[in-house]
């Protein structure tokens, strides 16, 4: 394991980063989400060397750097504002971790060199900072952190300052990163899309503590817990309690409406349905129900329709424009039915 | 500058205990009249108080002389230049000194080539505020240092010998001092926007 944390802690204000425990492979590209004000970007300036945890242990390739100051680590950080550093352009700013690390000249611009033709960021050198556009500045924070050769790289958000036809070469660009530098990434982002996109592994953080990790296909499609289910995109989240039934279980939702799951679960639960398994005017053996819209969202694949139904809403989407207000027959299909149990996280 | 930078550093990066106390202590200047702390500055630092006989045991007075002048005015109108480059330093965002510490860069470094860059405008302002500041004391220097031995002759800071000439001539004796004075700070503040502007 090249990056591991044990039982971190560390207190700020009234935050608290609560017992984290990581291990992160040579060649991972680890994805930490959460909600905002969730712990993830402290705890990953933490692995950088801005705060110093009140207990545990962080170990980078075997040495203990827990109270070493962040030019003593070997991590490069790379936020989530550009931070340029003024008045210097393009290939200043690449050069100034060499430079303050005394490289000699001629290597500075050989190492340069090799990594601006990597990111394809020859022609921008001599411009300064300020005139480079969303994508640009993040090739440069990339080539300023990656020519120092960090054993590993942090990312806070990199993405959420990009413009979106912009963002797809950025992830291409990122998710080599791992095998072409032989190093692992952390990288942290609330934006689910973009941690499925890139992650090999996906640690889910809530209030401070790592509730959930493992690989993306099983954290979206089994989440372990509310929080977990609510970022893997469950937009309906309906407590309830289940009794097993022969094919599956039965949840009882609070408001009495009955739904019907394949999974075999029982007591206090939350019952997980995503937008697209909901359907309206179509029917199925069990779980059809009569609501009501009450409000219609524009998307880019059609609409996104609120329907209540005995007092609890459910999110749909529909390809043609539905009218608010119409009662419409809906359908959940068993296999749409995902149950977590409540945990209280 | 060179006292009020690192020290507005210290200010705005860091929480530390009796960080309140080392504040109100920077403010006193603003919150007291002038004459108050030049008696504080002799009750520690004349030949018979405080600090004062073991300073003059090793060759050091600061009453009535250029040292004692020139302290006197820098704790007075410090106050300036700390708290402008202060304002100046919170504006930077944490997350660029973090960076450029990640990417093997000592504190030391990091102020120099990536904070200061971004400050000097401030440390410039600060430094010319408290300069201002300190030609236009009166009240701590009547008191710490009403006239300096310098060089073989006796010296008046330029606002004292304006007000005792103004109280043993009245205001035609001292009109042409004043004048004096006031054009060279007016055209040291015009002096200097002019080379900001071109520097800009």
């Amino acid at each position: 394991m090249l990056l591991q944390l044990f039982n971190v802690d560390l207190t700020l204000g009234t935050f608290k980063l609560d017992s984290v425990t990581l291990n992160v492979d040579q060649q991972e590209y680890l994805i930490i989400i959460g909600r905002t004000a969730s712990g993830k970007t402290t705890l990953l300036k933490t692995i950088a060397g801005a705060y110093r945890p009140s207990s545990g242990k962080i170990l980078i390739d075997g040495s203990d750097i827990t109270t070493a100051p962040p030019e003593k680590r070997n991590v490069a950080y790379v936020s989530q504002i550009f931070s340029s550093f003024d008045p210097m352009n393009v290939q200043g700013n690449i050069e100034f971790g060499l430079r303050a690390r005394g490289v000699p000249k001629p290597e500075r611009a050989q190492l340069m060199n090799g990594i601006v033709r990597d990111l394809g960021i020859e022609h921008l050198l001599d411009r300064m900072p300020a005139t480079l556009s969303g994508g640009e500045q993040q090739r440069v924070s990339l080539a300023r952190a990656l020519v120092t050769s960090p054993k590993i790289l942090l990312l806070d958000e990199p993405l959420s300052m990009i413009d979106p036809e912009t963002k797809g070469p950025i992830i291409r660009l990122l998710k080599a990163i791992p095998e072409k530098y032989n190093i692992p990434v952390v990288h942290v982002t609330h934006e689910w899309d973009e941690a499925y996109a890139l992650a090999g592994l996906i640690a889910v953080m809530h209030q401070g503590r790592i509730i959930e990790a493992g690989d993306p296909e099983q954290i979206f499609n089994e989440p372990r817990n509310y929080h977990t289910a609510k970022l893997a995109g469950f937009y309906d989240m309906h407590k309830g309690v289940a009794t097993l039934t022969d094919s599956g279980s039965t949840i009882k939702l609070d408001n009495g409406l009955e739904l019907k799951s394949r999974m075999k679960i029982s007591g206090s639960v939350y019952a997980c349905v995503r937008p697209e398994g909901v359907k309206i005017r179509t029917s199925n053996e069990f779980n059809n129900f009569e609501g009501r819209i009450v409000e219609v969202f524009r998307e880019k694949f059609g609409f996104r329709i609120i329907i209540n139904i005995n007092n609890i809403e459910f999110t749909a989407l529909a390809g043609s424009k539905p009218t608010r207000g119409d009662i419409v027959k809906v359908t959940i299909p068993e296999d749409s039915v995902y149950v977590v149990p409540n945990t209280g996280i | 500058m060179l006292v009020g930078t690192p020290f507005a550093y210290l200010l705005a990066r860091n929480d530390f205990k009796l960080k309140e106390v080392i504040d109100a202590i920077i403010d006193i200047p603003i919150m007291v009249p002038h004459v108050l702390v030049g008696i504080m500055i002799v009750l520690a630092f004349s030949s018979t108080y405080g600090l004062g006989p073991f300073l003059q045991g090793i060759g050091i007075n600061l009453i009535d002389t250029l040292i004692g002048a020139i302290i006197t005015v820098t704790y007075l109108s410090a106050t300036y230049s700390i708290r402008v480059v202060e304002s100046a330093i919170k504006m930077i965002n944490t997350d660029v000194e973090l960076t450029a510490r990640t990417l093997g860069s000592t504190p030391a470094f990091t102020f120099i080539h990536v904070i200061v860059p971004r400050i000097w405008k401030s440390i410039a302002n600060g430094a010319i505020l408290t300069w201002a500041r300190a030609v236009a004391e009166v009240g701590a220097l009547l008191v710490v240092a009403y006239y300096v031995y310098f060089n073989g002759n006796y010296v008046y800071p330029a606002s004292i010998y304006i007000y005792e000439g103004y109280v043993a001539l009245g205001l035609a004796g001292v009109v042409k001092y004043s004048a004096a004075l006031l054009i060279i700070v007016l055209a040291t503040f015009i002096i200097y926007r002019l080379v900001l502007r071109h520097i800009l």
